[in-house]
């Protein structure tokens, strides 16, 4: 009985530790991605004489600021990658196969910050970013971050930029003439709080 | 991009190296039993199907990350020693069938590990349903191979293995015209291989009926195996759509069509010329609806290359001038 007392007393001590880390590791604020104010979208050059548009219109992610300390600042960001949208029907159907995409196979592209560091104007958030089943680290530099308070509802955005290589996670070689290899991701995200 | 130029020479490629195989092993080996035989053309198949590949640059890595690479690394291996092992004699029929069978089971799930269909995914499908789906395809892709391969040893044509050939060549025009293009370029990189590897053995053979020659229906095997494996990507994974997939993979069991009546008792040329034509002319039915459907919804995204030479270029990449290319998305 008594060392049923003692499992049960340390495994309470345990859960309120990993608890109360894990809440300030995240910090106090914790703010949902707003769809409705927000959007990722890309552009890529086609046969290297124009770019190419599109966005992906299910996007998810929630971001945890800790103003006092911002380098336990965390930053999540999921993609569904079916819903890539170039404004063509056609298009969008081909980019969803595997030859591109792979949607069946990878249905989302994500985002992990593991480690943040303030700059003037914003945050420089180094992560894990996955897609097509390859994760790469890469550095965003977060611009924002100031809070707009309206009535109960609070608001934070960030915008950010940044080019990557498809054939760095492992796009078909053969599918990536036409389209360039490098596309610009642009993110403009808001965050909301309650 | 798809790369005419690039498929058709991995073609080339891949029944070059087949036949040459078949052609240097079978010389050397004039005394070679109907196993040792068999032995020989697996072998081909696998060297000319791994030529073709070769050319093409395909980048297939360990663990494998997709349906492709799955029949790659795993199911196309397995099927190639359960057809190795066909030639030995000392295996019963009944074991053989039972290896055959594991495969068939295996064959769907492979496939499709770690998708949106078998994963906590939001689209994933119920237990029943996975169920559902899995066995429907396993219970397919054993019927139409044992179907075809007990018609193979009632007639001992080379017909039957050869009809497989003809709807993996649909299969992957089919899927390409989808949309995806790896998909397809393997498929006609198999074709290339299989069907080198069959003309080079039954004309080694003296244009004998296959089956004193060597196993048929491993031949069939590779061929049932490998069709249903691509046609199956290309409807989970890619836009190939469940009509022209069945179409494509049943098309060879029109085949039988010539036993009613005793056709092949008769007049056995005049049954093979029909079966050729019952296949074929299912095969090009879906062609052309696959082609109709091509010219509609990817028409509008392509661009001969050459044409777009004549424009200003920013680059030296586009300075491969003359290569056959279409431009996509």
């Amino acid at each position: 009985m008594q060392k049923l007392f003692n499992l049960g007393t340390l495994s309470a001590i345990v859960l309120t530790a990993f608890l109360s880390s894990h809440q300030a590791a995240l910090g106090a604020d914790e703010y949902d991605y707003d769809l409705v104010h927000s959007s990722v979208s890309f552009k890529a050059r086609h046969l290297d004489i124009s770019w190419i548009h599109g966005r992906f219109n299910e996007v998810s992610g929630k971001f945890w600021l800790d103003r006092k300390n911002p380098s336990k600042s965390k930053f999540h960001l999921t993609i569904q990658a079916a819903s890539i949208d170039t404004a063509n029907e056609a298009r969008d159907a081909h980019l969803r196969q595997p030859d591109y995409f792979d949607t069946k196979q990878y249905p989302t592209i994500e985002f992990r910050s593991t480690s943040t560091k303030p700059i003037k104007g914003g945050y420089e958030v180094t992560g894990d970013f996955t897609m097509h089943g390859t994760t790469n680290k890469i550095t965003l530099t977060l611009m924002g971050g100031k809070e707009h308070d309206f009535g109960k509802v609070k608001r934070v955005a960030f915008s950010t930029e940044i080019t990557l290589k498809r054939s760095d996670y492992g796009f078909d070689k053969q599918a990536i003439g036409a389209i360039g290899d490098q596309a610009l991701i642009i993110i403009d995200c808001e965050g909301v709080r309650k | 991009m798809p790369e005419l130029d690039l498929y058709w020479k991995s073609a080339l490629i891949a029944a070059a190296a087949a036949s040459g195989v078949t052609f240097a092993l079978l010389t050397l080996g004039k005394q070679c039993q109907q196993g040792c035989r068999n032995s020989v053309m697996m072998v081909a198949i696998a060297v000319g199907f791994c030529a073709g590949n070769w050319f093409l640059e395909l980048n297939v890595v360990w663990p494998p990350r997709n349906g492709l690479e799955r029949f790659l690394i795993w199911i196309l291996p397995l099927a190639f020693i359960i057809e190795l092992g066909a030639g030995w004699n000392r295996l019963p029929k009944r074991y053989l069938w039972l290896f055959r069978l594991a495969l068939a089971v295996a064959t769907p799930r492979i496939l499709l590990h770690g998708s949106v269909y078998l994963s906590d995914h939001s689209t994933a499908w119920s237990t029943s349903q996975a169920i559902l789906t899995l066995g429907s395809c396993s219970i397919l892709l054993i019927l139409t191979w044992g179907i075809s391969s007990w018609l193979c040893c009632r007639s001992g044509t080379v017909i039957i293995p050869f009809s497989f050939q003809m709807a993996l060549l649909c299969a992957a025009f089919t899927i390409m015209m989808a949309g995806y293009l790896k998909g397809g370029a393997v498929g006609i990189t198999l074709v290339a291989a299989l069907t080198a590897t069959t003309l080079t053995g039954w004309l080694l053979a003296g244009g004998h009926p296959v089956e004193s020659q060597f196993e048929a229906s491993s031949l069939i095997g590779i061929g049932a195996v490998g069709l249903f494996s691509l046609l199956m990507i290309g409807r989970f994974f890619g836009e190939l759509s469940t009509g022209e997939g069945l179409a494509v993979l049943l098309a060879p069991l029109l085949c039988w069509l010539t036993e009613i009546g005793g056709l092949q008792t008769k007049k056995p040329w005049l049954a093979n010329i029909v079966r050729s034509l019952l296949v074929g002319i299912a095969l090009l039915i879906v062609l052309f609806i696959a082609k109709r459907n091509f010219d509609r919804e990817m028409g509008p995204l392509l661009v001969i290359k050459q044409q777009v030479e004549s424009v200003p270029s920013q680059t030296e990449e586009r300075s491969r001038a003359g290569s056959n290319v279409l431009i996509t998305a």
